[in-house]
This record gives C-alpha cells, sequence and structure tokens, in this order.
C-alpha cells in the first residue's frame, strides 16, 4: 500500500497538470478540433522521469456517451523533446492510442464512434518519458 | 500497466476517503473572501484529496454533451424550465453563487445550443454577476460574448469560447486550491443539465434521454464522492444528503454493458475508431418519474 501511494505521489510531482503550457499549443489544438464543439482538454507538462517507469502516466476518469462521434486531437510544444501519446481505455483495456509502435507512427487526430457510454480512461504520457508539454483537446463531432 | 492503474484510481479513491476526515472547513456564508481564505487553508490538510478531485472532476461530463443530444432527439426548446437570470441577486453566500453560476452555465450552454441568443445575453450577465463575486470573471470576454450573441451566424463560436472559458476557470480554481468552489459549479452544471433532461423526458418520454438520465448514474457517484471531501461544511453536508437520496433511486438503474474489440484505421492521415461495445440503460417508468421528482426538488433547493 504504501509503495503504491509513494508511486501517486511521485506522479503528481512529475506530472504537473497544472502547468502554463505554451497558448500556441493550446490553439494549434483548437484549429484540429475544427469544427466540432469543444468539451474539454487537458494540459501536461512532464519535467523529469524519476524512480518508477509508472511515474511518466497521468490518468483523467472520463464520461464518453454512446451514439456520439468524438474528435480527439493532440498538440505539442515544440520546444521540448518529449512527444505527447494519449491512450484511451475502459474497464476492459485499451480501446486506442495515438502511437502505434508496430508503424512507428503518431497521429494528432483520432476519431472515436462510441457505442457504449460509460467511464473511460484518458492516458497520457511522453515518449520515451521525454521532457515535454502538451495538450490534448477533445470534443463532440458535428454530423 | 492497466492493473497499475487500476490500482493506483482504487487507491487515490481510498485516500479520498481517508482525508475526509481532516477536513475541518466550517465555511462562513456571510463572508466570501473568509471563504477563500478558508478553502485556502483545507487545501493544506487535504492536498492528495484535493489532487484526486482533480482527476475525478473530469469525469462529470460537460453539459453541452447532454444539451446536444437533447437538441438532436428533436425536443422543443423550453424556456420555462430554466432558471431566472434575475434570480442572481438572490444568491449570496460563496456556496450558492458557485452553485448557481454552474446553473446558468449549463442554461448558458442549452440555450446556445438551441441557438437562442437573444435571451442568452441575460444569461451571460448572470454568468458575469456571479463569476466576479467569486473572483474569476476574467475567463471570461462579456464584450466578446454579447457581441457574438448578437447573431446566431456566430453560434459555434460563442459555444467554444463560453465551454472552453469554464473549462479554463475550473482549471484555474483548482490551481489557486480553490477545489472546493470548483466542486460547487461542476454540481451546479451536473443538476441543471439532468434537471433540463427530466423535464424534457417528462413532457415528451424520449428514449435517448431516458437513456442519458440513467446513465448520469456513474457521474452521479463520482460527484457525491467529490463532495464528501468536504462533508464538515454544513451547506455541502445539505448537499450530500440530498444527492444520497438521488443515489438511492439511481440504484434502481441497471446498465448492462457488453465488450467487443474496436476496429481501427485510417482515413486520411487521421485516426478512425469504431468502437464495437455497446450498453443498454434498463429504467422502469417508476423509478424515471421518481428520479424526475427528486432532482426537481433538489435543483429548487438550490436556485
Amino acid at each position: 500500500m504504501k509503495k503504491y501511494t509513494l508511486f501517486i505521489i511521485v506522479i503528481f510531482l512529475s506530472f504537473t497538470a497544472k502547468s502554463q503550457c505554451d497558448e500556441q499549443v493550446t490553439n494549434e489544438a483548437k484549429s484540429k478540433l475544427e469544427t466540432s464543439t469543444y468539451v474539454k482538454d487537458f494540459k501536461v507538462k512532464l519535467k523529469t522521469v524519476t524512480t518508477s517507469k509508472d511515474a511518466k502516466y497521468m490518468t483523467y476518469p472520463i464520461m464518453l456517451n454512446k451514439g456520439t462521434k468524438y474528435k480527439f486531437v493532440l498538440a505539442d510544444d515544440k520546444a521540448f523533446e518529449g512527444r505527447l501519446i494519449f491512450e484511451l481505455a475502459n474497464e476492459r483495456g485499451r480501446q486506442l492510442s495515438s502511437y502505434i509502435p508496430e508503424i512507428k507512427k503518431h497521429f494528432s487526430v483520432l476519431e472515436y464512434s462510441c457505442n457504449a457510454s460509460g467511464m473511460y480512461f484518458v492516458n497520457l504520457e511522453f515518449e520515451n518519458a521525454k521532457e515535454g508539454c502538451g495538450v490534448l483537446m477533445y470534443g463532440i463531432k458535428n454530423n | 500497466m492497466k492493473q497499475m492503474k487500476k490500482i493506483t484510481f482504487l487507491t487515490l479513491a481510498a485516500i479520498t476517503l481517508f482525508s475526509c476526515g481532516n477536513d475541518t472547513e466550517t465555511g462562513d456564508e456571510q463572508d466570501l473572501l473568509n471563504d477563500f481564505a478558508y478553502a485556502d487553508s483545507l487545501q493544506k490538510q487535504v492536498v492528495i484529496s484535493e489532487e484526486i478531485i482533480e482527476e475525478m472532476i473530469h469525469s462529470i461530463p460537460s453539459p453541452i454533451e447532454m444539451t446536444s443530444l437533447i437538441l438532436s432527439s428533436g425536443a422543443k426548446f423550453d424556456e420555462h424550465i430554466l432558471n431566472n437570470p434575475d434570480n442572481v441577486e438572490k444568491y449570496v453566500s460563496a456556496h450558492s453563487k458557485a452553485l448557481n453560476l454552474g446553473i446558468y452555465g449549463a442554461e448558458l450552454g442549452y440555450l446556445n445550443i438551441y441557438e437562442k441568443t437573444m435571451v442568452s445575453v441575460d444569461y451571460i450577465s448572470a454568468v458575469r454577476s456571479l463569476a466576479k463575486d467569486l473572483k474569476v470573471d476574467h475567463f471570461f470576454d462579456f464584450q466578446t460574448l454579447k457581441r457574438l450573441a448578437s447573431s446566431s451566424d456566430n453560434i459555434d463560436s460563442l459555444i467554444n469560447i463560453t465551454t472552453q472559458g469554464f473549462s479554463k476557470m475550473d482549471a484555474y480554481l483548482r490551481e489557486q486550491n480553490r477545489t472546493k468552489a470548483s466542486v460547487l459549479i461542476v454540481t451546479g452544471t451536473f443538476i441543471e443539465g439532468l434537471h433540463i433532461a427530466t423535464q424534457i423526458v417528462s413532457k415528451t418520454s424520449n428514449p435517448k434521454i431516458t437513456e442519458r438520465i440513467g446513465e448520469q448514474k456513474m457521474s452521479l457517484n463520482n460527484l457525491i464522492l467529490m463532495l464528501n471531501v468536504y462533508k464538515n461544511d454544513p451547506d455541502v453536508a445539505k448537499l450530500i444528503s440530498d444527492f444520497n437520496e438521488l443515489k438511492v433511486l439511481y440504484d434502481g438503474v441497471e446498465i448492462i454493458t457488453v465488450y467487443g474489440e474496436p476496429i481501427t484505421k485510417e482515413v486520411d492521415g487521421m485516426l478512425v475508431i469504431e468502437d464495437q461495445s455497446t450498453s443498454e440503460v434498463k429504467i422502469s417508468k417508476e423509478t424515471l418519474e421518481k428520479i424526475i421528482m427528486k432532482t426537481k426538488e433538489l435543483r429548487n433547493k438550490i436556485i
């Protein structure tokens, strides 16, 4: 229990969700959202990676609704080397990832057609735990 | 990794509950500044809990999602179900100001989705008044909002700027260790989104909106968990008691999920994912009617 609590504290120290990610990054994400209706965004900054491999992850629960097409977009602050990777998971596991390791390709725009309402988990990390600052934004895709 | 995340999340929830005992907040209905100062002192005592709230607060859906569904269902706009913007003068304490800021915010979303821009100007003014009192009005460019509201051609910009304003305000409040205010605003948006949906269902019996009402069971549980952090505040304790009565009714709602593997493909450089899972909400007519009544009762205590 103490071990897990320590990990949690490390996560919170490593990831500063309150960080002042460059406004330009947010604007870049907004432009990628195009005509979709904005719902939420997550700004994350990784300063250092410390002792635990797991410390590089940040997880947020979000509620998604069936019958809705969501557009997820990512933008990185180019001043940092780290590239933001976004993963969406439900109770059973991963639904999507912005990085496909088999083809070593990052996607900054993802469209998710949700058919099951429920709590999902937004997992964010920077590739190879490098220092980075980025924004994940999502909206409802208008038909 | 997935297992680790689950353990982490459960541990966070456990720490939240554990930390509830450290809450010594009393609240001061007459002095907003004292209330904020008290929230700051609270933060020092329950740092980890406040961090958990930062994560959990995202699990409460944006009112835009509910109102978008209501619009797509073909339901007619009903101004009478909204809180009169003139009521803004009634809200004196920081507690009621924060709750009703959330309520007006949700209503602004409803008005904007239905392109009722002329009416929305009054609601923008109500939001401005409460936001100013809570010292978070700098996240809303009210001149721009009123200009955008002057024409339905700007509706997308109006919706996005308003929603982003609330999002920035929420992040700022948490940065400033005023998480309690943030939780109360989210509580207001949640109950008003539910109120709008239940009032429309009571008149239309729309199955999609009924299902969405049932789905709020998941968010309600998280909301109560967050409110519990401030349970030593008598005003919040009353809210928790009311929300727990709603939760008891929601215990009669069953949500069945059948999981499937998603299908992923690349289309024009974009990753397109089709969810193969399905979910179904089982809610009896009797339970729905009780939820409609309780939501109305709870919301009327707040406005």
